[in-house]
């Protein structure tokens, strides 16, 4: 009870709570933006409804964050084990890559392949999320301290059991720190996955940005906005907790 | 028991280990000195496989642990890191309690072992068992150490300075203890220790390391006695040689057998250095001892602490 109490005072919270509020009254908020902008003549966007575009912008980044907290934790410990070694440098090169390489450069190639839609957002950011996570990973599992792995070792866990009860355990707030950074990074890319037939809260963004409409951009930018704090404060707050 | 055979261990161009041959019988501690560097603490790594030798062998009871698996072979070997290494991330129980549950122990158990031990070395279960090892101070947290080591009731124990952090008083208890367990258990243990007098006290037999090499080994009276040469005399001994070696010397060896004297018999198993003591603060040169084991009595006078033959033994 305490516990919700003080969870209460989170900023995390309020955020959360802000995001939804404003996610249940931009329906009603037709009257609003026809006063803010009295030239637009449809100043709400409706193509979609708003809490459509939420629910379909956050399973997008989750899909993605679900195969990116996969594959670059995966592949985190494979390079910092005496097998994978040999793989940090090309690895770490790789992943560099693709953050540099645009994102809407992959969704470019990763349309002709994968059609319109929800696919080549969520490829695009895999792509662009892995990086944080591979070498938040590498850098966790690197900054465990000698003591404890050597002793790991000497009273008989197997290399396995260190990996799980010892290593990741003491990587886990660096690890969550990455994930961090890919989601809230991934939260704001996803929008671009509007420009290839995603529906995300990109969706008014683009729209008005080409239809000169910047009620439309004003009101998915918010809505991205808040999201992404959100996401990043709950974050903040489980990585908290682990440590 | 364990045998080394030629063991050799190199790190790039340093020998860390040089052909070293020792064999620690069962039920018996060694102590391994030397000064730093001079691969103690590999040693004790090559016998539990945490490291692999470049040449030579560790045989365990006759077996070759090159044949053992390795994960195997160190949940029956306690170890005791020179780094203390505590989990962090885990109650001071559950890290005591780690090999135990590792064999598959039932949890009520472990955790009757964890208080157990935790009496053992002198900390209160009820206070200390939950708490997160950087609640505890150096000293604390290295007694869990010791307790973890012992935790599944191992044959074999490595210790590598295990109470280097140890006031006086803590230390002597906890060597007091180690005796304990030694005598009811026979564990064959290996210690690492840098303070001779630990090693005196606790092993029966010393090996003299320098630069990777075994110089000396032997009971601490040969040692004392016969040093190999001016490093062990003076790694060993020091200026305080004459004073340990009555410390290794029992009061047998020099009683006279059917003479008297006055006061409270000390026992004849008892060391030198005690009758020594009993001397200087009764303000007397002769006492009178007795042999509990034969029931024979006679007396020390204080010339006989010095060696009747004028040579050093
Ligand atoms: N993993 C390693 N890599 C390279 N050199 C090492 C390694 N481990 C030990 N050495 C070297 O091997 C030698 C012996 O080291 P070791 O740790 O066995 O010494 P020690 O006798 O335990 O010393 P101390 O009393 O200081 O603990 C030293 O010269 C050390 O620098
Ligand atoms: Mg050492």
């Amino acid at each position: 009870m305490s516990r919700l109490l003080r969870l209460a005072g989170r900023p995390a919270v309020w955020v959360s709570g802000a995001f939804l509020l404003v996610l249940g009254a931009l329906p009603y908020s037709a009257g609003l933006f026809g006063a803010l902008f009295p030239d637009l003549p449809r100043p709400l966007y409706s193509r979609a409804s708003f809490l459509d575009l939420a629910l379909s912008h956050a399973a997008l980044v989750g899909i993605a964050t679900l195969v990116v907290v996969g594959v670059g934790i995966g592949v985190g410990i494979f390079v910092t084990r005496p097998v994978g070694r040999d793989f940090a440098g090309p690895i770490d090169t790789l992943t560099a890559v693709g953050q540099t390489f645009p994102p809407t450069a992959v969704l470019a190639l990763a349309v002709p392949a994968m059609g319109y839609g929800g696919a080549p957002t969520v490829m695009a950011l895999i792509v662009y999320g892995l990086l944080p996570v591979v070498s938040a990973t590498i850098a966790g599992l690197n900054a465990v301290p000698r003591a404890p792995m050597q002793a790991a070792d000497g009273i008989g866990l197997s290399p396995g059991g260190r990996l799980l009860k010892v290593e990741l355990p003491l990587a886990a707030p660096v690890i969550l720190s990455g994930v961090r950074t890919s989601v809230v990074l991934n939260i704001g890319t996803a929008t671009i996955g509007s420009t290839v037939g995603a529906l995300t809260l990109g969706s008014p963004i683009i729209e008005g940005l080409s239809g000169s409409n910047p009620a439309y951009v004003i009101q998915g930018a918010v809505l991205v906005g808040l999201f992404a704090v959100a996401a990043d404060l709950w974050l903040d707050e489980l990585e908290r907790a682990l440590t | 028991m364990i045998v080394l055979d030629r063991l050799t261990k190199r790190f790039g161009t340093t020998l860390a280990v040089d052909n070293l041959s020792l064999t620690v019988p069962n039920g018996s501690i060694c102590a391994l000195v030397g000064a730093s560097g001079c691969g103690k603490s590999t040693t004790l790594r090559l016998i539990n496989r945490l490291s692999e030798p470049d040449g030579g062998h560790v045989l365990i009871d006759g077996t070759d642990a090159a044949s053992l698996a390795p994960v195997a072979l160190r949940r029956r070997i306690g170890y005791v890191i020179q780094s203390i290494g505590l989990f962090p991330h885990w109650s001071i129980a559950r890290n005591i309690g780690t090999v135990p549950e590792l064999l598959g122990w039932p949890a009520h158990r472990v955790a009757q072992r964890v208080d157990e031990l935790l009496d053992l070395v002198g900390l209160d279960p009820a206070r200390y068992r939950s708490r997160r090892p950087h609640e505890l101070s150096g000293g604390q947290q290295q007694r869990v150490g010791v307790a973890r080591a012992l935790a599944a009731d191992p044959d074999l124990l490595l210790m590598d300075e295990p109470f280097g952090a140890l006031d006086p008083v803590t230390r002597d208890g906890l060597q007091g203890a180690l005796l304990d367990i030694q005598a009811r258990t026979r564990k064959t243990v290996v210690i690492v220790t840098h303070d001779i007098d630990e090693a005196i006290r606790l092993a029966s037999l010393i090996a003299v390391l320098d630069g990777g090499r075994l110089i000396q080994q032997g009971s601490p009276h040969e040692l004392l006695a016969r040093p190999a040469n001016a490093f062990v005399e003076a790694f060993v001994g020091g200026p305080r040689r004459g004073l340990r070696l009555l410390q290794v010397t029992p009061v047998g060896e020099r009683t006279r057998y059917g003479m008297g004297a006055e006061g409270v018999p000390i026992d004849a198993g008892a060391t030198l250095d005690v009758a020594l003591e009993r001397m200087v603060t009764g303000n007397i040169d002769r006492i009178p001892v007795l042999d509990r084991a034969t029931g024979r009595s006679g007396a020390l006078s204080l010339t006989d602490i010095v060696a009747p033959d004028g040579a050093l033994r």
